[in-house]
């Protein structure tokens, strides 16, 4: 398989997207998609119809569960804990792997090593390590549906664009955040893992 | 070169800094407490700023969110200023607010250290550090986010764009390139957390960033970017005709964090101050910016002005 080559394809594709529009499930660039390996954007596809149906219980959620600008930032808080009650509740049994399925992940960490080996890598490991990069004990409590854990003032590791430029484009709602070497796809709204994948970074 | 570094000038006024660190530690020692630094409120303050008629006045802060009394003296200060500077704006350069995000959080971090400005409907435009909790944060009336984690407004001649460099994703790159493509402001301003250019030594430049940004900044004739993260002041030296500060030490304090005077890594800064909090004011009047940064104590740090860099003409 050729990889660097599916690494700029993927590039490619996400500026595509995000031309076109801000959330996914669009048609790519199809002389991209074209020069992408079929299985490829399959595994892409795939990761969109889920990633797609997991916002589904957001914006089906009621008034109540969607966040409002106000002042009041207690208002925020309840709206944040009513939407994840209900996606909690929405997906009981969620586990890894269920969104990161397994071609996917092979996938994502066959391209983070070509972005890290690649010639953006030595910016990147710098701007990773500058990051406040979140400590291991945090990755521990990583779980599906938990919390992210940064409720009690830990800082959101920041994630460098030429980093983000090599995974696939996501739609509003839903983020990659790293924690350690784990890279934690988060709910922004809810604020809660809706999936993760170990060692993501090796 | 997009900038014509003739045309550009700087004219500033900057006290010698081992001076100036002196005179704080001795005024830090005598008036270390909230009290003493609010007892100076109704003494006039030394406005270096010509305030024009019709200009663009605010002020910035940044890494400020701590709650604790520095926050709040350097609050006391930029409410003595706002009354001769008559500012109507602040912007703020991420790290909001530390720690937790309740509700309480927020009156202690930011609406009781900055109540007579908020009284006084100065309004705050926030960026995101961090620290911060972007979800709540940007849906927080009185940031001025608009629910985006990325938005920006315009103030008479002059645009500024809130950049989340937390998340530099490839949709947030092609908005801010339309935003800078299209605007037709004089004064094109960026602000955002992580610097791309620094001498602190604690986290330093994010280099990924600046590569993803510099070219669009030089692209599209950005005039100044903000930033913060360092705690620390920085008045960097423009690069590629491109002003820069750095300001991250309105609340938090990392002492004596920038490389020595003599340090090559310290050649890229105008001035620095790592001794103390502060906040900046700023000014525009057609084609020249003037600023002036102001310590928790009152002192004025550095001051000058900038003129408007001129983009060369298309061939």
């Amino acid at each position: 398989m050729d990889y660097p080559r599916i690494t700029s394809r993927i590039a490619a594709l996400t500026l595509t997207f995000v031309g076109l529009t801000s959330g996914i499930g669009q048609v790519a660039d199809p002389v991209a998609k074209a020069t992408t390996s079929v299985q490829d954007q399959h595994t892409i596809e795939e990761f969109e119809r889920s990633a797609k149906a997991y916002l589904a219980i957001q914006h089906n959620a009621p008034s109540n569960a969607h966040l409002k600008r106000t002042t009041d930032v207690e208002d925020i808080e309840k709206r944040r804990q009513e939407l994840k009650k209900i996606i909690r509740e929405a997906r009981p049994d969620a586990k890894q792997g269920d969104i990161f399925t397994q071609p996917l992940a092979a996938l994502i960490r066959k391209l983070l090593a070509d972005a890290m080996s690649g010639p953006d890598g030595a910016t990147l490991r710098q701007s990773l390590q500058h990051a406040e990069p979140v400590a291991a004990a945090q990755a521990m409590k990583i779980l599906v549906n938990r919390d992210y854990p940064n409720l009690h003032g830990q800082p959101l590791q920041s994630a460098p664009g030429s980093f983000l430029q090599h995974l696939p484009v996501l739609p509003k709602g839903l983020e990659y955040r790293m924690v350690g070497s784990t890279l934690v796809l988060r709910d922004t709204e809810a604020n809660i893992v809706a999936d993760y994948l170990p060692n993501a970074l090796r | 070169m997009l900038f014509d570094k003739d045309k550009t000038h700087l004219s500033i006024n900057s006290l010698p800094i081992a001076a100036l660190t002196l005179a704080l530690v001795m005024a830090t020692s005598l008036t270390g407490d909230q009290k003493a630094a609010s007892s100076s409120v109704d003494t006039p303050p030394p406005v270096t700023l010509p305030l024009k008629e019709g200009s663009i006045r605010f002020a910035v802060i940044g890494d400020n969110g701590t709650g604790q009394p520095p926050e709040f003296e350097v609050a006391n200060q930029m409410e003595r200023f706002r009354k001769v500077v008559k500012y109507d704006f602040v912007t703020m350069n991420g790290d909001n607010i530390y720690g937790g995000h309740n509700a309480r959080d927020f009156q202690m971090k930011f609406e009781e250290p900055y109540k007579p400005l908020l009284d006084a409907n100065v309004k705050f435009y926030a960026s995101l550090g961090n620290h911060d909790d972007p979800d709540i944060e940007r849906n927080y009336k009185l940031y001025n986010m608009g629910g985006e984690r990325y938005y920006s407004f315009k103030k008479g001649d002059a645009e500024f764009f809130a950049l989340d460099s937390n998340y530099m994703d490839p949709q947030q790159l092609t908005w801010i390139e339309g935003k800078l493509r299209n605007s037709t402001a004089k004064w094109k301003i960026c602000f955002f957390h992580h610097p791309l250019f620094t001498s602190a030594k604690y986290h330093g430049a994010d280099l990924d960033l600046r590569k993803q940004l510099m070219p669009l900044f030089l692209k599209y004739n950005v005039n100044l970017v903000l930033s913060g993260h360092e705690h620390v002041y920085e008045r960097l030296k423009p690069q590629s005709g491109l002003y820069l500060f750095v300001l991250g030490n309105s609340g938090e304090l990392r002492y004596h964090n920038l490389h020595k005077e003599g340090d090559k890594e310290r050649d890229i800064d105008d001035v620095g101050f790592d001794t103390d909090r502060d906040f900046m004011l700023m000014e525009i009047s057609g084609d020249r910016l003037y600023f002036e940064t102001v310590s928790r104590t009152g002192a004025v740090i550095d001051s000058g002005a900038l003129d408007r860099q001129v983009p060369p003409k298309p061939q």
